[in-house]
């Protein structure tokens, strides 16, 4: 009977050890709503699980006009917490979108991310907020950019010591809308997802961000569409100039959700709709 | 929220209430048994190991490495099971062949669908079998699986069953024909009704329409896997505890294909976690008695959800070829119905009966359906609520309303002008008895539903009708009255929809006392005679027929025990409200209460009991619904939204009009999950993709408006509380509904099931011309 070793430091610093020993044999756990379904399915068979739900890393802090969240905060914290409806507020409608009740009361943001699924929820919101992540190792800290987390599809750029401890969202400007599609209200994975953030200055738009989700193997921030809005008054015909742009950075790709077909045709009309609602139109 | 209409005037004084069920408690608490909640010490953990291809010969399967496993008690594969020869039996609504049933719990020989049972083994930890499973080694030459009716008919189809024979088909159903050629085929069977001259009655037709329509295989969705625990005695007895709709079917199906005597075997029923006709059959159980015996230790089996969704039985995926014709002034004047249902890997679709409801709410002069059995490389379907009638009824119904259309008329008014009556002939040729489908769709067009206005772009209200013939089948029933004067009913069905309340309010009703002094029990199959199925919507009409007629046993025995004491003739006694007297008002009174103080000086315990054949399929109390549905349609995602449903059904009497209206809302939201979303998906190979309910999309309740329920009572003349089968009908008709409130929205004709954001979005910017002008359906 194969058995898999377990662990749940609750420092740190033991946990960052064992990466440092072991990194490359070692499955982190946080909710465990992705991992534990394959496990009892043997589609996975971990050699040693690292467990990081008692670390500490279960929080919400307000930091520099921004926010710190602890990588092991649930989906549910996110979702109700006041500092991020006050500063987030387009993270906080996302993870409300997320999953059921069940699913978000333990599934983290940090396993969001770091499970790097095509379809995950966290990533649009984050990029348009400008977040970036906190990578610890025995070795030290680096910080990037989240735009700069993301390789393909289940891949990151966190290297098998590391450990994904922090979420820092910064003191951003502008309004923001999150639209997502799914095949059903609750407990439906993403078809496609939108999270824009326009900055207006003068009543033209002097910064943009558009991020598409489960539109390619990693989120896509649509720089050409971003650029459409810049320096301009918004308009709902901008918004469909920006929308159709966007579709052409978009690669994705056909599964049990949907094709790519309509993924293109889907996150064209969410893009606009994102848009016009962020920027009142 | 409930309307009630044409309620005949008997009065009743318990029949009509809503007490609170007998089980509630234990269930919302978490106290009451599910199958899977029984344990015994010692007990093993039996686990199935399944066919990774659609369609494969064995060559050969070793065990050797996993029967070493330490922990391994128990490894059995087909060559355990006996050849048991091909019979058929009743299943509820379903005919079974024990052969095929014993061929799909264990394969032998060939492997015929992904998730197909090749070899089982029971340990000591479930981890233990699940890894023993890997162990095992099976030898596949994979074979070309046939995935599709259409796939399955084609001439060079590669064959399911070699040895079924074209010649079969030919001759035993279709009579007037000659002998076809002898030769395989996967259709297994084909059923023909016909009536009037169809050339004719299209000639007379000022409009035609002909359309082709898909449905996709679909799953019951119980929350409850399937499950059973065995436990084998020395002496040769088995006991089996499993969450099952028919306690005795499995202990028939477990005998059967096992070889033992149908006495050596107690099937305990578990509390149920919901069934839809899908536990009428049996998976595991004969394994888990197998396992049990061949290990001397009680085993317990139970499936997770992937194994549901691929080797459970779900409903066919349908082909139809439908065509109907009316006149101008909306008379239908004919129609076809050519009918493919996907069996899965065995004979016994719901071909028969999606033919004998097809158009089974109107009377249509010159008909002719014809309806196939039909093998594919996917599970055996087992039966759903209404089994065949939703699939001819989205093609029936849907042809209806663009016929209703083009004549201009009302949808509902199109359905009165063509309703079915006492006396129309069924589908199937027998004359209807007293049913209430005029009534219902009249209820319909007066409720506040129909009569709102739908305003707003891209909306659209559609109507739709279903039929279901209803079980009656075989139930007994006991009735014991206890010394402080409370009764015990007791029967062999399991309460799948609320039946234990129904029953005790029956009994309550004929004994004079409150619905809460009589507690239902639900007996193993060692404690009360022969009971079938708790399906065909039978269990209130049919074993409800048993209670009253027990109850009434009782009463008779009370007049008795009163003569008695009182030194009168039995007929001298009367009995009302719980009262016993002398019809010469000669004595006090005595309540039910206190005569039950006296059984032990007036000869002993009182015991009523009844058993009955409550008559073939089909023979009493057919049921009909009206499903009326308000949708949106996001015209840039196809995105489809329920606004507003209501659904108004002929129940009969409503026994407890809480469950009746549960029953009405619980099969129209199937029913909606049925048309948008719910479908199984497989790739190229034959392998099921969407195994887990994140994928297999049932509908939520957030995806769904509250379901407003009309409860329509037309009292079934064959029973004695006039009551009508509840269950199934009201998933007929909401396919159908929203295919044409869709249309009625957006001007696209939806033609294939489901129809989710995707396949709509496809279909309106296929630009569809319109043929006729929309006719506003708000009726005033």
């Amino acid at each position: 009977m194969p058995t898999a070793e377990y662990f749940a430091p609750t420092e740190l610093r033991d946990a960052l050890r064992l990466l440092a020993e072991r990194g490359n044999q070692i499955t982190i756990l946080a909710g465990g709503t992705d991992l534990v379904p394959q496990f009892n399915c043997r589609e996975l068979r971990p050699h040693a699980l690292l467990y990081i739900g008692k670390l500490g890393l279960n929080y919400i802090i307000a930091k520099n006009g921004g926010l710190a969240v602890g990588s092991a905060t649930s989906l549910e914290e996110i979702a109700t917490n006041r500092l991020v409806f006050e500063r987030a507020p387009v993270l906080a409608q996302a993870a409300a979108e997320m999953g059921n009740p069940t699913i978000r009361n333990v599934a983290t943001i940090g396993g969001n991310l770091a499970t790097a699924s095509r379809a995950a929820d966290m990533p649009p919101p984050l990029l348009a907020l400008d977040a970036e992540l906190s990578l610890v190792s025995e070795r030290g800290e680096r910080v990037i950019p989240i735009g700069e987390f993301f390789k393909r599809a289940h891949k990151t750029v966190r290297l098998a010591d590391e450990l994904l401890t922090e979420i820092r969202i910064p003191s951003v400007k502008g309004q923001t809308a999150f639209v997502r599609h799914g095949r059903r209200k609750v407990f439906s994975c993403c078809v496609a997802s939108v999270a824009v953030r326009v900055v207006m200055d003068g009543g033209k738009c002097a910064d943009a961000r558009i991020v598409a989700g489960s539109m390619a193997s990693t989120p896509v921030r649509c720089l050409g569409a971003e650029g459409i809005l810049q320096g301009k008054h918004l308009t709902s015909e901008l918004a469909v100039e920006a929308a159709a742009q966007a579709v052409g950075e978009c690669k994705p790709i056909d599964d049990d959700r949907a094709t790519a077909w309509y993924r293109r045709r889907v996150i064209k009309v969410l893009i606009e709709r994102a848009i016009n609602r962020a920027s009142d139109l | 929220m409930a309307d009630s209409t044409n309620g005949s005037s008997r009065s009743f004084r318990v029949i009509g209430t809503r007490p609170i069920r007998h089980d509630g408690i234990e269930k919302v608490t978490g106290q009451a048994k599910y199958g899977a909640d029984y344990a015994f010490p010692g007990m093993l953990y039996g686990k199935v190991l399944r066919s990774p291809h659609a369609h494969a010969r064995i060559k050969a399967i070793r065990t050797e490495q996993a029967a070493a496993l330490p922990g391994v008690q128990a490894i059995i594969t087909g060559a355990d099971f006996p050849d048991i020869p091909g019979t058929t039996a009743m299943m509820g609504e379903l005919i079974v062949n024990t052969h095929y049933l014993s061929l799909n719990v264990m394969a032998r020989g060939k492997v015929l669908y992904d998730g197909h049972a090749v070899a089982a083994v029971a340990a000591t930890s479930p981890h233990i079998a699940e890894e023993a499973l890997r162990l095992i080694e099976v030898d596949y030459e994979p074979l070309p699986p046939v995935m599709t009716a259409a796939a399955a008919m084609k001439p060079d189809a590669p064959i399911l069953l070699p040895e079924i024979r074209s010649k079969f088909i030919a001759g035993r159903t279709d009579p007037g024909s000659p002998e076809g050629p002898d030769q395989p085929t996967n259709v297994a069977a084909h059923i023909q009704f016909q009536r009037g001259d169809l050339a004719a009655g299209f000639r007379e037709a000022d409009y035609v329409v002909e359309r082709e329509f898909r449905t996709a295989t679909v799953h019951q969705g119980y929350i409850e896997p399937h499950n059973a625990v065995a436990l084998y005695n020395s002496d040769g007895h088995a006991t089996i505890y499993c969450s099952t709709q028919g306690t005795f079917n499995v202990r028939t199906f477990t005998a059967t294909l096992l070889k033992m005597a149908e006495g050596d075997i107690r099937v305990v029923p578990a509390e149920i976690g919901g069934g839809f006709g899908g536990k009428t059959t049996v998976y595991l159980e004969p394994l888990a008695v197998l396992l049990a015996r061949k290990s001397g230790r009680p085993v317990k089996m139970t499936m997770n959800r992937a194994e549901v969704l691929r080797a459970s039985g779900p409903t066919s995926g349908t082909w139809i070829k439908a065509k109907m014709g009316a006149a101008r002034d909306g008379k239908i004047t004919a129609a076809q119905f050519w009918m493919a249902y996907e069996a899965g890997a065995f004979p016994g679709s719901p071909f028969a009966p999606g033919a004998m409801c097809c158009t089974g709410p109107y009377n249509i002069p010159n008909l002719l359906i014809d309806s196939y059995d039909v093998l594919v490389n996917r599970p055996k379907v087992a039966a759903y609520r209404a089994p065949g009638s939703p699939s001819s009824a989205f093609a029936c119904e849907s042809l209806l309303d663009e016929l209703a259309l083009r004549c201009g008329i009302d949808p509902l008014e199109m359905r009165i002008l063509n309703g079915a009556h006492e006396g129309t002939p069924q589908p199937a040729g027998p004359p209807y008895k007293r049913i209430g489908f005029i009534e219902t769709c009249a209820a319909m067009k007066n409720s506040a539903h129909y009569r709102s206005r739908l305003e707003g772009s891209n909306r659209g209200r559609g109507v739709a009708a279903g039929f279901w013939f209803n079980g009656g089948l075989q139930s007994s029933a006991a009735v014991n009255l206890h010394p402080d004067g409370t009764l015990s009913v007791v029967t062999g069905s399991v309460d799948i929809g609320g039946s234990r309340a129904a029953m005790a309010m029956v009994a309550a009703e004929v004994l004079g006392v409150a619905a809460e002094d009589v507690r239902p029990i639900v007996a193993d199959t060692d404690s009360i005679g022969h009971t079938d199925v708790t399906g065909g919507s039978r269990i209130t009409l049919a074993t409800g027929m048993a209670v009253y007629e027990a109850a009434e046993d009782v009463v008779r025995q009370l007049k008795q025990r009163a003569a008695k004491l009182w030194e009168k003739k039995p007929e001298e006694i009367e009995f009302s409200n719980g009262r016993l007297s002398a019809i010469d008002n000669g004595v006090k009174p005595l309540t039910l209460k206190e005569i039950a103080t006296r059984l032990a000086r007036t000869g002993g315990p009182i015991s009523g009991r009844a058993t009955l054949n409550a008559g073939a399929v089909g023979a009493v109390g057919n049921a009909f619904a009206v499903t009326c549905v308000d949708v949106e349609v996001d015209p840039d995602t196809g995105k489809v939204k329920i606004l507003r449903c209501t659904v108004a059904q002929d129940v009969g009497r409503a026994i407890h009009p809480a469950y009746v209206e549960g029953q009405m809302q619980g099969g129209t939201a199937q029913g909606i999950g049925w048309a948008l979303n719910e479908e199984y998906v497989y790739d190229e190979h034959g392998i099921l993709r969407n195994t887990g309910f994140l994928d297999y999309r049932m509908p939520t309740c957030l995806d769904l408006p509250m379901i407003e329920t009309i409860v329509v009572e037309v009292p079934n003349p064959g029973h004695p509380l006039g009551v009508r089968g509840v269950g199934e009908v009201s998933i007929v008709s909401p396919m159908a509904a929203v295919a044409n409130a869709i249309y009625r929205a957006v001007g696209v004709r939806m033609t294939e099931l489901p129809m989710p954001p995707p396949r709509l979005l496809k279909a309106m910017l296929q630009d569809q011309p319109r043929t006729e002008e929309l006719h506003p359906v708000a009726a005033d």
